[in-house]
């Protein structure tokens, strides 16, 4: 590791002050600070610091997302290699998974390091997280150039022209999946996309609104049973299919406080409420809409509510950002979720639009705590 | 009453002072430093090579000219030293006791009461002891002649290596405390609250008499004056205003009014990892880091920090402890750049989240050195600043409306409840390495001049 760090500091010189190449400094520091921790002192008081710091919570966030990631690679390699052994599952499933990562990566990190030069800031970890998470939430059949493309509208717009991590008000990785969604829907709804047999399959949410007038769960039958859905031998998006692997990555996020409970816990209990509701209201107008009669632990393991609610409802960034804010705001997405799917049988999967639609109103969330939070402060003096 | 938080942290961190204490006397130099106290303009009132009795001003505030700062031996003024921009940085004096010194009337404890608020402020502000008296919001010496609505004396703080309450008791005979009580009850219109930790039972202080007396407990910061301020009388507004003192000053303020005579001396601690004997040391005001240290093995490459660590200031060996600092901490300065630091288990790392494995031995005490862990990043709000802030305040959104400068919505958000020393917890924890305590100064420094 000496010679690493010796040759770091050798070149480091043409990275500084009047260095020949002092505009790419953020590219050095990356690097840096990749391999070696900061060299930075404290300079005004606390005079020591917390060991955390943002690469740290960044990659404890992917590693969190690993489980399902492993077993999109998996599921997806069933779908090309159905007889073969599990080991052998995983291995069919890389060719089609890892290239998507890769697109994924390189095109978001060229725009990061792009505006890191350009506004001479160091480059921010987010982009760890936004990279894994845009292919999971992605068909595994997505053509790579449109990964290029919805990755490059994702970081640009979803987060660079607000400022960069940190400023962005949409979660970036849904606003690339909801790119796509918007500008090539065939390539990410429909049942011709969920599985890379060519064989077309409907998705448990398609199932389930595939004929009115009957009940979902009679709809799903045998093709999706409970447990199918819970493990996640379905078709989907490459990560949102398995429920227990999402919730694996969630009690690590629970256990190291990164996710934050308040939101998940909100948004839980915003879709099991509306789903009960809904239930109700469907069953007192005898409604022909299926998916009124959804049981509430039906929408936990069926489409990306399960990812949405552990993975991109608890981004803090775009999250609302006081404590009360994040039950309101999470109760906000399971609500929308759950109605979305409800009254909208054309477009079964409401999680993206639910969490797109409750960072658009977390900073009104946030006003309105606020306002209450002062109103009751001006209590305490009125005594 | 007693105030128990539970938002915050203790930090165990190697080099914890002895209870004994040992006396430094006999400096050569003794320095005072202007900057010690925010927002004074200082004056000289002395030149180079002139004599000085004990007690005798050296300068005085340009905007607060009766409040003079003396200094705290006899002596011949042997360098005035101007840093940048013609700053006074420090004044150097020969100690020569021989010089005599300034003293004042004698007060029977029980006649204190019959003196005059005024004839009393006039005292402690000649004899060098009023900037002991500070107010909140903004923390800076309390403005003469405008009563505050309480005032506060603490006595033991609750950041690392603080001087032990019961050390600094067996140093001060209560009639001094008691004496110091009825000065400051003349100089308030509304109570005086003596607030001292649960665990500690003494009869010097639970037979003090007209003082409000309340006990805080649970982590620091519970031992903060802002704490205790927000619990028992918040501050409203701008001009909404409590004083707030060392139980060590309030003392030395007694014995003063009994005895006529000046004393500067207090109780501190020396402590950190990077230094050998750590216990306390009773010191006089302006007394040189080197001397406190003489009998000390400094390790090299260490800082030297004047007050605690979280929010002391860095300091040097030829300077004076500060005016209101009660400890001297070294730390090592000397950073170890570990190679993949970021996703290594992290058995021997500190930290309040739980993203290491260390988390699972929360008692061992560690050795923290001055590195920042990390590089900066715009805020990354998860709840981790929230846990240690006991205060009423929305922390995220206060710093944004600092950040955005907006003046209004920080008011009402209770900018003048804050100190930065309230948000060193929160600077310490945050993964983002944001300089919290900095921006709440900022946000005060903006509100004080324009609220």
């Amino acid at each position: 590791m000496k010679f690493l760090r010796n040759l770091l500091d050798k070149v480091e010189p043409n990275f500084v002050g009047n260095g020949k190449y002092a505009k790419f400094y953020p590219l050095y520091e990356m690097v840096d600070t990749f391999l070696f921790t900061t060299a930075d002192k404290t300079e005004n008081g606390p005079y020591i610091r917390d060991a955390v710091d943002l690469k740290r919570v960044m990659s404890f966030v992917v590693l969190a997302m690993l489980p399902a990631l492993f077993f999109g690679i998996f599921n997806v390699g069933r779908q090309v290699n159905p007889d073969a052994p599990i080991i052998d599952m995983f291995f069919s499933g890389l060719p089609v998974v890892l290239p998507i990562i890769l697109v994924s990566y390189v095109v978001g990190g060229f725009w990061e390091m792009l505006f890191s030069v350009v506004r001479k800031h160091e480059i921010n970890e987010g982009f760890l997280v936004t990279g894994i998470l845009i292919p999971l939430v992605m068909p595994p059949t997505i053509p790579l150039w449109m990964v290029a493309i919805a990755t490059s509208f994702g970081v640009v717009i979803g987060k660079e022209i607000f400022g960069g991590t940190g400023y962005n008000i949409f979660n970036p990785a849904l606003v690339a999946r909801a790119f796509i969604f918007f500008a090539y829907p065939g390539a990410i709804s429909g049942d011709k996309v969920w599985t890379v047999n060519g064989v077309s399959q409907a998705t448990p949410l398609l199932q389930a609104v595939s004929q009115q007038g009957s009940r979902a769960v009679e709809l799903l039958g045998d093709k999706f049973t409970w447990w199918d859905m819970f493990y996640g031998f379905i078709p989907g998006s490459i990560g949102e299919t398995s429920t227990l692997a999402i919730l694996i990555g969630a009690i690590f996020l629970l256990i190291t406080r990164i996710g934050n409970w308040r939101i998940m816990a909100g948004t839980l209990l915003g879709m099991v409420l509306t789903a009960k509701l809904a239930n109700y209201f469907g069953e007192a107008v005898s409604s022909s809409n299926s998916m009124l009669s959804l049981p509430a632990e039906y929408h936990l393991v069926m489409g990306g509510f399960a990812f949405g609610l552990v993975f991109m409802a608890t981004d803090p960034v775009s999250a609302a950002q006081t404590d009360r804010g994040r039950w309101i705001y999470g109760f906000l997405i399971g609500f929308m979720c759950v109605v979305i799917r409800a009254i909208n049988p054309a477009y079964p999967e409401g999680m993206m639009m639910a969490i797109l639609f409750a960072n658009a109103f977390s900073p009104l969330i946030d006003y309105f705590v606020m306002k209450s939070h002062i109103k009751k402060r001006l209590k305490r003096f009125a005594a | 009453m007693n105030i128990h938080i539970r938002k915050g942290h203790d930090l165990k961190l190697v080099g914890v002072p002895a209870k004994s204490v040992q006396d430094i006397n006999d400096s050569t130099f003794i320095k005072l430093h202007p900057s010690d106290f925010p927002g004074v303009k200082p004056k000289l009132l002395v030149k180079v090579g002139e004599t000085l009795k004990k007690g005798q001003a050296v300068y005085n505030d340009k905007n607060n000219s009766e409040i003079l700062f003396t200094s705290p031996n006899a002596g011949i003024v042997e360098d005035i030293y101007f840093g940048e921009r013609r700053r006074i940085e420090s004044i150097t004096i020969r100690v020569d006791e021989n010089a005599g010194e300034i003293s004042f009337d004698q007060y029977a404890l029980g006649k204190i009461y019959e003196l005059d608020p005024t004839d009393v402020t006039d005292i402690l502000c000649k004899s060098g002891l009023w900037p002991a008296l500070r107010r909140r919001p903004f923390s800076k010496i309390a403005i003469p002649h405008m009563p505050p609505k309480a005032i506060f004396i603490s006595t033991m703080s609750t950041a690392p290596f603080a001087a032990d309450l019961e050390v600094v008791l067996d140093n001060i005979p209560q009639d001094n405390i008691q004496a110091g009580i009825n000065v400051l009850q003349l100089l308030t219109t509304g109570s005086v609250n003596l607030l001292s930790p649960k665990k500690v039972v003494n009869s010097k202080l639970s037979e003090l008499k007209n003082v409000q007396q309340h006990t805080y407990s649970g982590p620091h910061p519970s031992g903060n004056v802002g704490i205790h301020v927000s619990k028992i009388d918040p501050i409203k507004d701008k001009d909404d205003s409590i004083w707030y003192i060392a139980i060590q000053d309030v003392a030395l303020i007694g014995s003063l009014f009994l005895t006529g005579k000046q004393n500067y001396r207090k109780i501190i601690t020396v402590a950190g990892s990077s230094v050998s004997h750590r216990m306390h040391y009773s010191i006089s005001r302006g007394t040189l880091i080197s001397d406190i240290l003489s009998k000390n093995k400094v390790e090299k490459d260490s800082r030297i920090i004047s007050g605690d660590v979280l929010s002391g200031s860095i300091s040097k060996l030829d300077n004076a402890i500060g005016y209101y600092h009660e400890s001297l901490t070294v730390i090592p300065d000397e950073i170890n750049r570990e190679f993949l630091g970021w996703i290594g288990p992290g058995l021997s790392k500190y930290s309040l989240s739980y993203t290491f494995l260390s988390t699972l031995f929360p008692k061992i005490e560690k050795v923290l050195s001055t590195t920042m862990n990390g590089g900066k990043r715009a805020i990354l709000p998860i709840g981790a600043i929230e846990k240690v802030m006991p205060l009423d305040i929305l922390p995220t959104m206060l710093l944004k409306s600092i950040i955005a400068g907006d003046i209004e919505t920080m008011e009402k958000l209770g900018i003048y409840e804050c100190d930065p020393e309230d948000f060193a917890l929160c600077s310490f924890t945050d993964a983002s390495k944001m300089d919290i305590s900095g921006i709440i100064q900022d946000g005060l420094n903006i509100a004080e001049v324009e609220g």
